[in-house]
């Protein structure tokens, strides 16, 4: 009967209610909003090279193996430093068109014609790599050949020393998805893609999970020279495989020591570097959602502070009837409670539909919304709310019977 | 009969500004049980601070006061709340009413902390047939004429079974035909009446009259 009561209470005065909804769901739809976006982010990232403890080398100041450029020679200098295993040249390009769509004009031409085709047009940049199969094949934790589908869902096989200069691919699903046949379905072992005019044959599916990694199509590195245009001279990036795991950032620093202009650190540091960032990024999110929900709950609390001062007399009332001070406290806070239920609920619900809408127009990329968040958020808005109630109700539970009728005038 | 109230040199003064008011004065009366007491007076002569006093909504200053063989001058906060659920029942010049709760669930607001059971709503549709609006229980006050609306709050003073009925111009915002309907409604009942009014047409040849002038008891009759 109280929660009814205090229901009837909010329902009777709507204006005020329904803003107090309003200023705390901003701040709740602020927070599910930008967590989202973060949980997005790191799946987008993905945690396959995680535990990766092999290095990659490549030009000192590139961000990326794609952009960057080294002598072919330096393997076997590398090779001559301690510690080194495998030593695995690649060759790292951005992918002519396949079939008739994509490639880097593509992608910029969409960007600059039409808003949403940008997204689309990064999401959908394909990496060629080219592997030095008789070194690659040699590496205990090749990411790609270790997350090639089981064969009975269509994996197929990975690159072998057989494949040396032929047309043999193996791209991920997304890139079979990506590129489908003419009736729409995905790409499957056995058929064929045309990269920069050019026939390949797909022989295995990957999926690593991470968004960024399977935008890589691999093939031998000799078949990637001509296809990209690169000379023998020059290699984009060298994978290492230390001898001993532990070993991995001594032999880092060995090879950046040795051989001045590179840089070389583990793979799984990629991983670390964008979890470190993520972290900060999710405080800082977190310190603008708090600021923003204390907001959110000080308009709670001016909303139940101008309620109980409008109801004085009512309280005299319920008084005079024989409700306790404690009685009227759990009155005014079961209010402030209903308004952090409501506005968790409101939130929750326009969020699920906004990031429904949202990813709809994302391709590549999608906000996740996960059932923890909206858990979160309700306990979040129930507590501020209930918080922002409890001074109000100490006020009016303070009141006695005399102050109302001193304030009334007459009862 | 056996006395209901009984107020022994009750005093009852207040600071107003700078200024003290002695709002009551020495005042001692009695009262027997299922008797009808009009307290009359002045405006500002102290005849609803009386009425508080013996409420419990507030206590005097010094002096005591013992209705249904209890001290409510010694009475803690908590025994104060439990007195006023239990014992007594108001009813207001200006109705009030719940403006959120329907007529029925203004009847129970005495129980709604506790929780209201079956019996008890059954109790408070039967007072609300008896005090005339039984075909509005549903309604809020806002659709209810004033006489009605005194009539709910008088179901909702009943509802407790009360020892004490205190009841503060009643009739003070109906007109008069209203006004003699609740009068009558309210001695209709078999509690102890205190009714404070300007009204002396309300007054029979067997009520008890209060008399209060500048705080002092001038009629005890």
């Amino acid at each position: 009967m109280m929660w009814t009561f205090a229901w009837q209470n909010l329902v009777t005065r709507p204006s005020r209610t329904t803003l107090a909804i309003i200023g705390l769901t901003i701040p709740l739809l602020a927070f599910l909003g930008l967590f989202s976006l973060s949980r997005g982010i790191r799946d987008l990232m993905g945690n396959t090279l995680t535990k990766m403890q092999d290095l990659q080398v490549i030009r000192q100041n590139s961000p990326s193996p794609v952009f960057s450029d080294l002598p072919s020679d330096m393997a076997d200098k590398i090779r001559k430093i301690a510690g080194a295993d495998v030593v695995a040249p690649e060759v790292w390009k951005i992918s002519p068109p396949i079939d008739g769509k994509g490639g880097v004009g593509a992608m910029a031409l969409g960007m600059l014609t039409k808003r949403e085709n940008s997204l689309k047009g990064i999401a959908n940049l394909v990496v060629i790599e080219g592997q030095d199969l008789p070194e690659h094949l040699k590496l205990k934790n090749a990411v790609f050949k270790g997350t090639l589908l089981p064969k009975e869902k269509g994996g197929g096989r990975f690159l072998t020393l057989e494949d040396i200069g032929k047309s043999n691919i193996v791209i991920s699903t997304k890139i079979a998805r990506d590129f489908p046949n003419a009736d729409g379905s995905p790409k499957t072992t056995g058929q064929t893609m045309h990269i920069g005019g050019q026939e390949f044959t797909i022989v295995g599916i990957y999926e690593t999970g991470s968004l960024l990694l399977d935008i890589t199509i691999i093939m031998d590195i000799g078949v990637a020279r001509k296809l990209l245009g690169v000379g023998t001279d020059t290699v984009s990036s060298i994978h290492v495989e230390p001898k001993t795991a532990a070993d991995g950032d001594a032999l880092a620093d060995r090879i950046m020591s040795a051989i001045p202009g590179v840089r070389a650190q583990p793979i799984s540091q990629f991983d670390l570097s964008i979890g470190a960032i993520m972290g900060k990024l999710d405080l800082f999110l977190l310190l603008a959602v708090t600021l923003a929900t204390l907001v959110g709950g000080v308009g709670i609390a001016n909303t139940m502070l101008m309620s109980t001062m409008e109801r004085y007399v009512e309280f005299g009332v319920m008084r005079t009837n024989g409700w306790t001070r404690k009685n009227i406290l759990i009155l005014v806070t079961t209010e402030s409670a209903l308004l952090g239920l409501l506005s968790g609920a409101i939130g929750a619900m326009t969020a699920s539909v906004l990031v429904l809408v949202i990813n709809r127009f994302l391709n590549g990329f999608e906000l996740d919304l996960s059932f923890g968040l909206i858990v979160t958020s309700f306990a979040v808005a129930l507590m501020i709310a209930t918080l922002a109630g409890l001074y109000p109700a100490w006020r009016a539970s303070r009141m006695t019977p005399m102050d109302a009728i001193r304030k009334s005038g007459t009862m | 009969m056996p006395n209901m109230i009984e107020a022994i040199d009750v005093d009852k003064s207040f600071l107003s500004g700078e200024d003290t008011v002695e709002a009551l004065r020495g005042v001692s009366f009695t009262v027997p049980e299922k008797t009808c007491t009009f307290i009359v007076g002045p405006s500002g002569s102290g005849k609803s601070t009386l009425l508080y006093l013996l409420g419990a909504l507030d206590r005097p200053t010094s002096g005591t006061i013992r209705i249904a063989d209890e001290d409510v001058t010694a009475m803690n906060e908590s025994q104060q709340d439990v007195y006023r659920r239990n014992k007594v029942g108001f009813v207001y010049q200006s109705f009030n009413l719940i403006s959120n709760l329907s007529c029925l669930d203004n009847v129970l607001l005495p129980y709604i902390p506790s929780g209201v059971t079956s019996e008890l709503r059954d109790k408070a549709v039967e007072l609300l047939k008896q005090v005339g609006v039984g075909n509005r229980l549903k309604h809020k006050p806002s659709q209810l004429s004033g006489g009605q609306q005194q009539r709910v709050a008088i179901a909702r003073a009943l509802v407790k079974d009360p020892v004490v009925i205190l009841a503060d111009e009643p009739t003070g915002n109906l007109d008069r035909s209203g006004g003699d309907a609740i009068v009558q409604l309210l001695r209709s009942r078999e509690s102890t009446l205190l009714v404070v009014t300007h009204d002396r047409r309300f007054i029979t040849p067997d009520d008890r009259v209060l008399e209060i002038e500048d705080g002092l008891l001038k009629t005890n009759c």
